[in-house]
């Protein structure tokens, strides 16, 4: 576990993630060519690369999931105490209120989990994602940042490919949802004092 | 928002459905629900559930965002002495009222809620 390094992207394991499948597709399919069959490989050449399709979308948020869970268990065999977590689907970030301690997992980095103590945080807000005016305000994601140093860390509470309205349920779980970690964060922060 | 039922609820609610008279509100209190955060919420009907969940506050400024909250009224009629109590579940954000469910106890379940106030 590194507590130096604030990385939201790993960026091997995506260039892994995104080429090993790729590449052994290839090799398959190209060993599958050198067989006295005809057009078997181009067969075997399509079914390899829906897998990989598969693969790509599918496998990340998997990955992720396996790799926070050992995280969790290893948290909890160093004394953290999960107070709350908050999943996107982006990050995972866990909060020991008492210690002060948050714990970060991202999910293009999700084997380099990361604590920090929450005093290192500069700056903690809430962005609504308010577009316009009014009643006819709108917003498609809510999130809450914090600073550390020059580093930004957002963690969406809320994404939507289209805008909804600011009182919507949606917007308002979101929101709710901001303004709690926003204040958990502050309160870690406050805790664990420099 | 059902429109409807904004329309009824003062109605519905505050009037005795035996006497067809209006009964008198004897208490009105602000609750925080411990321990029920932002996507937590399941629906209850037990009164145990909110006996034990439900804490008196002044006011919704007293909670931390992200907590539940409930607004209890009791309602008691003066001709047959019948009570009633509804509970609104509400998730309070920004001034704002993400509103969830009312249920209602009208054999005096929850009436402890109430004894100190
Ligand atoms: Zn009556």
């Amino acid at each position: 576990m590194r507590n130096r390094t604030l990385e939201k992207v790993d960026l091997y394991y995506v260039l892994f993630y995104v080429l090993a499948p790729a590449a052994l597709a290839i090799v398959v399919t190209f060993l599958i060519h050198l067989l006295p069959i005809r057009n078997l490989w181009i067969l075997v050449g399509i079914g390899l690369f829906i897998l990989c399709l598969v693969f790509w979308s599918l496998a990340s948020s998997r990955i992720f999931e396996l790799q926070l869970h050992k995280f969790e268990q290893q948290l909890d065999r160093q004394g953290f105490r999960r107070n709350y977590t908050f999943k996107s689907e982006a990050a995972a970030l866990i909060i020991d209120i008492n210690t002060g301690k948050v714990a970060l997992m991202f999910l293009w980095s999700p084997f380099h989990p990361i604590v920090i103590n929450a005093s290192r945080i500069d700056k903690i807000w809430v962005d609504d994602g308010k577009f316009g005016l009014g009643p006819f305000a709108t917003s498609k994601r809510v999130r809450f940042n914090f600073q550390i140093g020059k580093r930004k860390i957002r963690i969406n509470t809320f994404s939507s490919n289209r805008p909804w309205r600011m009182d919507t349920d949606y917007i308002l779980t979101g929101i709710s949802k901001a303004d709690m970690m926003a204040e958990l964060l502050d309160r870690a922060a406050r805790r664990n004092t420099k | 928002m059902n429109i409807i039922k904004a329309i009824r609820a003062p109605f519905q609610d505050s009037w005795c459905k035996k006497c067809f008279k209006t009964m008198d509100e004897t208490h009105n209190q602000l609750f925080a629900m411990a321990g029920v955060t932002v996507a937590h919420f399941r629906p209850h009907a037990d009164p145990e559930y909110f006996l034990r969940t439900l804490k008196p506050i002044p006011s919704l400024s007293s909670i931390p965002a992200g907590l539940y909250a409930c607004r209890g009224v009791r309602y008691h009629c003066p001709k047959c002495g019948r009570t009633l109590v509804r509970l609104s579940i509400f998730l309070p954000v920004r001034g704002k009222e993400k509103e969830e469910e009312d249920v209602y106890f009208d054999r005096g379940q929850v009436d402890r809620l109430f004894e100190y106030h």
